[in-house]
């Protein structure tokens, strides 16, 4: 055995993890090599010195302070956080944690936000069947609103508000004085549940 | 053996609820454990925190708790991943060292004690200088008197890369420490 190999295991032999054939080729080794055999010397010297090392006991209220600990975590309700970090740390429920997250809370906000469109129905006199493009424009430009509708054969304007989004009515009715020879006879503000579809369907009708 | 067996017995107990089992378990566990910690970490209010942490742990992993291998390579790995955590949290661990641990000459008036606790910081210095996984390898073996292989079940590696880096570890430790030997002062 050369040197560099068995001042590799020197650490193991002094620490008897090596089997008895290896350990048979470096005590061959050490008793015709004064340098590896000095190596070892001074290894197990150092090591030696580890066992001045100090021990702390622990402080009396350790095992109350534990205990404590846990009654409190128990008490305690379980954090989103918590949910997302156990879903990260174990990768088997990661997805159906997820999926129990977006069935609680990101479908519903979808949901809510879909549904929680205003409409305002305007019934104008004068609208010419298939020449509402002025009015649309008109509003648009003056109200900043883009969800304007105005089924044909029809003389309802459908204006779909998103949840948080205002109009002005005095707004509206110069938008569509302004495009044409019409005139807003009456004006419906309806809270609706109900999705955009089905609200233009029902102008539609 | 015995012990090993005790401490499976106790730890399916608080599997099932047994609170006392799991006092038991913290009683016979927590000086070994904070000194792991505490020579890891060179700060006994943090190495008490960290302890508390690992027993916490282990009272939550209770329920997932199989008896595949010796528990105390269980607790370990525990300790020692906590260690890591924390070393993550806290980069500037190194820096708190000192902060509490050096004793001041001027305080002692026993020589004794005094050559005996700066051979201590020394050796905590020089453990302290080594790289996380150098560092626990040389606690769990040096202190805790763990094999290559349970120290590679605990570090999840094979038993020769444990051999390499108590090798590593050792050999940085001997370059520090050669020079106070030689000057008589550990």
């Amino acid at each position: 055995m050369k040197c560099l190999k068995a001042r590799r295991k020197l650490i193991a032999y002094l620490d008897n993890e090596l089997g008895q054939q290896e350990r048979d080729k470096i005590e061959k080794h050490l008793n015709s090599c004064a340098v590896c055999s000095k190596e070892l010397n001074d290894l197990s010297r150092v090591f030696e010195a580890f066992c001045l090392h100090e021990e702390i006991e622990p402080s009396p209220y350790f095992r109350n302070i534990v205990k404590q600990k846990i009654e409190e975590q128990e008490k305690k309700p379980v954090s989103l956080i918590e949910i997302f970090r156990f879903a990260i740390k174990k990768p088997l429920p990661k997805i159906a944690v997820l999926l129990l997250l977006i069935g609680l809370f990101i479908v519903p906000a979808i949901i809510s936000k879909s549904s929680a469109a205003t409409k305002v129905l305007i019934n104008v006199e004068g609208i010419k069947p298939n020449f509402c493009d002025p009015i649309k424009a008109n509003l648009r430009k003056i109200t900043g609103i883009k969800e304007v509708s105005i089924a044909p054969n029809s003389s309802t304007v459908c204006i779909t508000l998103k949840e948080g989004k205002h109009v002005n009515l005095g707004e509206v009715e110069r938008a569509i004085r302004n495009a044409g020879p019409y005139l807003c006879k009456d004006f419906n503000v309806v809270s609706s549940s109900r999705k955009k579809s089905k609200i233009e369907k029902e102008v539609n009708e | 053996m015995r012990n090993y067996d005790e401490d499976i017995t106790l730890m399916l107990k608080v599997k099932n609820g047994d609170i006392p089992a799991f006092e038991q378990i913290m009683k016979k566990h927590e000086k070994p454990v904070i000194n792991t910690i505490y020579r890891f970490v060179g700060n006994r209010i943090r190495a008490e925190e960290i302890a508390q942490e690992v027993f916490i742990k282990v009272y939550n992993s209770a329920k997932r708790y199989r008896p595949k291998a010796k528990f105390s390579t269980w607790l370990y790995k525990i300790v020692t991943n906590t260690c890591f955590d924390d070393l993550r949290k806290k980069k500037n661990i190194s820096a708190s060292f000192f902060e509490n641990e050096i004793p001041d000459p001027k305080q002692s008036s026993q020589d004794i004690i005094l050559e005996k606790d700066e051979s201590d910081c020394f050796v905590r210095e020089a453990i302290n200088s080594l790289p996380k996984r150098q560092r626990i390898a040389v606690i769990l073996r040096e202190y805790n008197g763990l094999s290559y292989r349970e120290i590679s079940k605990i570090l999840r590696c094979s038993t020769k890369s444990v051999e390499s880096l108590l090798y590593h570890a050792k050999l940085g430790l001997k370059e520090k420490l050669m020079p106070y030997l030689k000057e008589g002062k550990i």
